[in-house]
């Protein structure tokens, strides 16, 4: 299918089970979902889960898509709803973990993120980078932590952000600016406990 | 400037965000200190990963394996309340509650049952009868009785 299809006709034919549509639709947008997965995430194999969550949450719903706003809005707004699910989930999951070791004085499972000397200029892993990187970022409010992701990993403009967010403009600039001071701060602190 | 400045500023200056003569303060300050000099490459390596995210793509078999999901009709997320309540844990400590609480009745109830069982209303022997009317009858010529009976018989 190499012409261009427009959105409506997409969905139109995807509520008419047309497969073909389909499989147009997650092609062309999959990237764009599994980077704000991943954004959130910092998970590769879980924001693959989360982007065929996303496209099932899309083929199951399509019929509801009333057209009010762009189809990508609306595909980004299903990816940070399920991916923040996936953030609480696994807030729980840890939360149960803690009290585990604590009753039966396990030791966790995962290595603990450490920091190499980095004096000697040894570069980081990338799964302890991975590590480092969503302990931040999951420490930002959640709709910093939106606003963050959708302006650095996707890099929309602050209107396109609003329209995903539904809010002004003028918020999201405070949004962003916040995020981004808050996020230097917890990285100083992380950066300060592993030295 | 500095290092409590030059850290605060760190994201912005790798960035490029930063105006004015701040860029080339930072840099002087960067390169005389190396606890900053450290942070800096910290930084860099954090800003790396996420540059590194941003060029992931999902696995070239995504389609595939979301419509094995679509045929296998099962696994299709479904909404409403009662998948939604198997998957919580307060589900399943409601369910232990009844059935203990369940256990306890149902416990209670038999435990009653054979107590009733276990001490049917004595049956009396001929001489126990015997001993009984013996006891009524003497009840009867009782002081107590007699004043009973007077009290009765006035006007």
């Amino acid at each position: 299918m190499v012409q261009e299809i427009l959105d409506q006709d997409l969905i139109a034919r995807i509520a008419r089970n047309e497969q073909e549509a389909f499989r147009y639709l997650v092609e062309k947008y999959k990237d764009m979902v599994f980077r704000t997965c991943l954004g959130l995430l910092h998970d590769t194999p879980e924001a693959e889960d989360i982007t065929q969550d996303v496209f099932l949450e899309v083929y199951r719903s399509v019929s509801f898509f009333r057209g009010e706003s762009k189809l990508s809005t609306w595909l980004y707004r299903i990816a940070i709803n399920k991916s923040l699910n996936q953030m609480k989930r696994n807030q729980k999951k840890k939360s149960w973990l803690r009290l585990d070791e604590l009753v039966f004085s396990r030791k966790p499972e995962k290595k603990e993120i450490s920091i190499p000397d980095l004096n000697n200029s040894q570069p980081l892993e990338r799964e302890e980078l991975g590590a480092v990187l969503r302990k931040a970022i999951n420490e930002l409010p959640e709709n910093q932590q939106i606003a963050f992701v959708l302006a650095k990993y996707d890099e929309l403009s602050y209107k396109e952000i609003s329209d995903i967010m539904n809010t002004s403009v003028s918020s999201v600039e405070s949004l962003v600016h916040r995020a981004k001071t808050n996020l230097q701060k917890m990285l100083i602190n992380i950066y300060k406990s592993y030295q | 400037m500095n290092c409590q400045e030059v850290n605060e500023n760190m994201l912005a200056y790798l960035e490029g965000s930063l105006g004015g003569d701040l860029p080339g303060r930072m840099k002087d300050h960067i390169e005389t200190c190396d606890s900053c000099k450290a942070f800096q490459v910290f930084m860099l390596q954090v800003n790396l990963q996420i540059e590194d995210e941003k060029t992931r793509v999902p696995n070239p078999f995504l389609y595939t394996r979301i419509q094995e999901k679509i045929d296998r009709k099962h696994e299709l997320p479904v909404h409403g309340l009662y998948p939604r309540l198997l998957r919580s844990p307060l589900y399943y400590a409601a369910v232990i509650i009844f059935a203990v609480s369940l256990g306890v009745f149902a416990g209670r109830q038999l435990g009653g049952l054979m107590s009733n069982q276990a001490s049917p209303a004595p049956v009396l022997t001929e001489q126990e009868k015997l001993k009984q009317e013996f006891y009524l009858q003497n009840l009867e010529n009782d002081d107590i009785s007699q004043l009973i009976n007077n009290i009765d018989q006035k006007p």
